[in-house]
C-alpha cells in the first residue's frame, strides 16, 4: 500500500462542510446495524448545526486529518463531568470517521492518538468511545487499541 | 507413450470430458444454443443418472484371495497399523487411503447456475466432480453435500472431518459466504482446502493471461486490468494477478452497482456485508474511475468479465476503446459477455471465454485435478497462493512449449501430460514452501503422478472390456 500524506490538525469553521459530510457518512453507516438507527430526513441539516454549534462549545474539540486540502478524517470529543464516579472528567469520543480511500493507513490510529494526547494535557485520564455494539469493526478497533466496555445502552420498543 | 489399447479408452474419455466439462463449467450443456438440444441433455442425464445409480463407487485396491486376507485388512492385524497410527497421526497418510482421498464439499447454496437448491440436490453435481478428481487427477474424491445453517457450523463441520481426509475441495457455496469459509478453513485446517470456484478460475485464468500477454508483448506489472463482475471467482483472480504483480491501482473492478471505488456511497456497507469486495474498493482504481462497464473497460489493456450470461454484455464499442492489442476474457456460461468474434471485430487481439467449442478456454478443469495431485502426493497441509500460481504457469509453459498463439494460450482438456506436469509443479512448490510433510524428487513426483493417472484409466478400461461399465449410447 503506497504511503499516504496527511497531517492532524484542530477543526476550522472553514472546515464545516467537509466535516458534516464524513458525520452524515457516518450516521448513515449506523443505518446498517439496526433500524432504530434509520437517519432523519434532515440528518444534513441537524449534522451542520451539531457541527456548528461544537465549534463554540468549550468542553468539546475536534480534529480533522486533511491531505492538502482534503478533510479525509475527523474526530469529535466531548469531555463530561462523571457525577458519581472519580476521576471526574472523561473525554467521550462521539464520533470518529475516516473516508474509505484513507482507511488501513493510520488515519483512525493517528485521529486517536492525538486525541487521547490533548485529554492528557487537560489532566483527564479517561477516554471513551461510542458506537452501537453491532459495529464489530469499531469494537475491534477500540479494543486492539486496549478499550473496554464501561457502560451498557440497552433498548427495547415499546 | 500411448498404446494402441488407449485408443478406445481415450475416445470414451474425450465423449466423457467433452460432456462433463460443460457442466462443470456452467452447468448446461449446450451444442448449439438451441433450447431443445439443451433438454436433450437434461432427458439424457436424468435417464443415464437413474440407469448408473450415481456415478461413483469404491472397489478394493488389496488382494482378497481367500477371506483369511481379512485378518491383514481387518482384525486382528488392522490393530497394529491403528496402534502406528495412535503414535504418529501423520502415518494415516502412509497406511490409510487418506493420502489420496478428499471430500468435495457443499451447503448446496450457489449450485451451478441454480441457486440455492440445497444439499441433496446438488449431489449429482458434486459426484460429477469427484468423477472428473478421478478420472483427470486419479484422486480419490467422495461427494459430501452437508446440511449446515450458517457459514460457521459449516466450517464447523468440515474441521471436524480432517482426519479422514486429505484435502477438502469446497463447492458451490454462495458469495461472500465463500470467502469467509475458505479464509477460515485455510487457516484452521491442516490439509489443503481449496475453493474451486474461486481459486480454479482465478488459476486458469492467470494461465490463459500469462501467455496473451506474451503474445501482445505486455508485462503484468505495466498493464491496466477492467474486471466485470466481483463473485467468488473475480475477486479470487483480483488477488491472484495482484500476488502475480499485477498492480492493484491499475485494476478497475464492476459489479452490479457500477465500478468500484473507495468513494462509492455503499462502501461502509462493504466493509460490514463483503470485507474482501470492501478490500478491493479501496486498494484498486487508484484513477477512482467511476461509471458502469463501458467506462471501466475504455483505455484498459486486458478486460476480465465474470458476471452473467451474455452476448451483449460488453458492446464491440467499448472493446475497440480499449488499449492496442485488446486482450478480452468473456467467461460467461453458457454464453460468453461478448462473442469472440465480436470482440475480434472490434480489435481484440486475444480473446478467451469459458467453452470448450470455442478457442482458448479457461476452465477449471485444468487446475483442479492437478493442483489436488500435486498437494496429496506430497501430503501438502495446505495449498497456497503461490501454489495455484505454480499451476498457472505450469499449464501456461505446456501451451508455450506446444507453441502459442492467438488461438492458443491454454491447454485443452484433452492434453493428459499437461495435468502430470502441473501436478509435478504444485508439489515441488508445496516443498521448496515448507508446506509438505514429505520430499520427493522431480523424476519420483513425475513417476507418482503420471502413475496413478495412467492406471486409473486402464482400471477404467478393465472395466469396460469386461461389462463392469456399458457405453451411455446403449441405454
Amino acid at each position: 500500500m503506497d504511503p499516504v500524506q496527511f497531517r492532524i490538525r484542530y477543526a476550522e469553521k472553514k472546515d464545516l462542510d467537509q466535516i458534516v459530510e464524513l458525520v452524515v457518512r457516518l450516521k448513515k453507516l449506523n443505518e446498517e446495524f439496526d433500524p432504530l438507527y434509520t437517519v432523519r430526513e434532515d440528518i444534513q441539516e441537524v449534522a451542520r448545526e451539531y457541527i456548528s454549534k461544537s465549534f463554540d462549545r468549550e468542553e468539546v474539540f475536534m480534529l480533522v486529518a486533511e491531505d492538502g486540502n482534503k478533510i479525509v478524517g475527523v474526530i469529535r470529543v466531548e469531555i463530561r463531568s462523571r457525577l458519581f464516579y472519580q476521576p471526574i472528567f472523561s473525554g467521550v469520543i462521539t464520533d470518529l470517521y475516516v473516508s474509505p480511500s484513507y482507511r488501513v493507513k493510520g488515519v483512525g490510529t493517528a485521529l486517536l492518538d492525538e486525541a487521547v494526547k490533548i485529554l492528557r494535557g487537560k489532566g483527564i485520564s479517561i477516554v471513551c468511545a461510542e458506537f452501537p455494539p453491532m459495529n464489530k469493526i469499531a469494537v475491534d478497533f477500540y479494543q486492539k487499541r486496549g478499550f473496554k466496555p464501561l457502560l451498557y445502552t440497552f433498548f427495547k420498543e415499546i | 507413450m500411448r498404446t494402441a489399447s488407449f485408443k478406445y479408452t481415450d475416445l470414451c474419455i474425450n465423449i466423457f470430458i467433452f460432456c462433463l466439462k460443460r457442466l462443470l463449467s456452467g452447468g448446461f450443456i449446450i451444442l448449439s444454443s438451441s433450447k431443445s438440444e439443451v433438454d436433450k441433455w437434461y432427458e439424457i442425464a436424468l435417464k443415464a443418472h437413474r440407469y448408473y445409480g450415481g456415478k461413483i463407487e469404491t472397489i478394493p485396491k488389496v488382494p482378497v484371495e481367500k477371506l483369511i486376507y481379512f485378518a491383514v485388512w481387518y482384525t486382528p492385524g488392522v490393530a497394529e497399523p491403528s496402534r502406528a497410527i495412535s503414535k504418529n497421526p501423520d502415518l494415516s497418510f502412509e497406511l490409510t487411503s487418506r493420502w489420496n482421498t478428499i471430500a468435495v464439499v457443499t451447503d448446496g447454496t450457489r449450485v451451478l447456475g441454480l441457486g440455492n437448491i440445497g444439499p441433496e440436490a446438488s449431489y449429482p453435481v458434486m459426484e460429477g466432480k469427484a468423477l472428473i478428481f478421478k478420472f483427470l487427477g486419479g484422486v480419490d474424491a467422495v461427494p459430501l453435500p452437508i446440511r449446515a445453517k450458517d457459514a460457521d457450523d459449516f466450517i464447523e463441520t468440515v474441521k471436524k472431518l480432517e482426519p479422514a481426509f486429505g484435502g477438502i475441495n469446497l463447492e458451490d457455496i454462495e458469495s461472500p459466504k465463500c470467502f469467509y469459509i475458505l479464509e477460515r478453513l485455510r487457516k484452521e485446517m491442516n490439509i489443503p482446502v481449496w475453493h474451486d470456484d474461486q481459486q480454479g478460475t482465478a488459476t486458469a485464468t492467470l494461465a490463459g493471461l500469462i501467455n496473451a500477454l506474451k503474445i501482445v508483448g505486455k508485462k503484468i506489472s505495466d498493464i491496466t486490468i477492467s474486471m466485470i463482475g466481483a463473485g467468488a471467482s473475480n475477486i479470487a483472480t483480483y488477488n491472484l494477478l495482484v500476488k502475480y504483480g499485477a498492480k492493484p491501482k491499475n485494476i478497475i473492478l464492476v459489479d452490479t452497482k457500477g465500478i468500484l471505488h473507495a468513494e462509492r456511497e455503499d462502501l461502509d456497507k462493504l466493509m460490514f456485508e463483503n470485507p474482501w469486495k470492501y478490500k478491493i474498493a479501496i486498494e484498486s482504481n487508484g484513477e477512482l474511475r467511476k461509471g458502469g462497464i463501458k467506462e471501466a473497460i475504455v483505455g484498459t489493456d486486458v478486460v476480465i468479465a465474470a458476471s452473467r450470461p451474455g452476448p451483449g454484455i460488453i458492446k464491440k464499442e467499448w472493446v475497440a476503446m480499449m488499449n492496442k492489442d485488446p486482450i478480452v476474457f468473456a467467461l460467461a456460461n453458457p454464453v460468453p459477455e461478448i462473442w469472440p468474434w465480436e470482440a475480434k471485430e472490434a480489435g481484440a487481439r486475444v480473446v478467451a471465454t469459458g467453452r470448450s467449442d470455442l478457442p482458448n478456454q479457461i476452465n477449471n478443469s485444468l487446475a483442479f485435478p492437478s493442483v489436488f495431485r500435486g498437494a496429496l502426493d506430497v501430503r501438502a497441509r495446505t495449498v497456497t497462493d503461490e501454489m495455484a500460481i505454480a499451476a498457472a504457469e505450469a499449464l501456461a509453459k505446456h501451451a508455450e512449449e506446444k507453441g502459442i498463439s492467438e488461438d492458443y494460450i491454454i491447454p485443452t482438456m484433452e492434453e493428459f501430460e499437461v495435468y502430470i506436469k502441473t501436478a509435478v509443479a504444485v508439489a515441488e512448490k508445496a516443498i521448496e514452501q515448507g508446506v509438505a510433510r514429505i520430499k520427493r524428487s522431480r523424476s519420483e513426483l513425475e513417476e507418482t503422478a503420471s502413475t496413478i493417472i495412467r492406471n486409473v484409466r486402464l482400471k477404467y478400461e478393465t472395466l469396460v472390456k469386461n461389462g463392469f461399465i456399458k457405453d451411455i449410447v446403449q441405454l
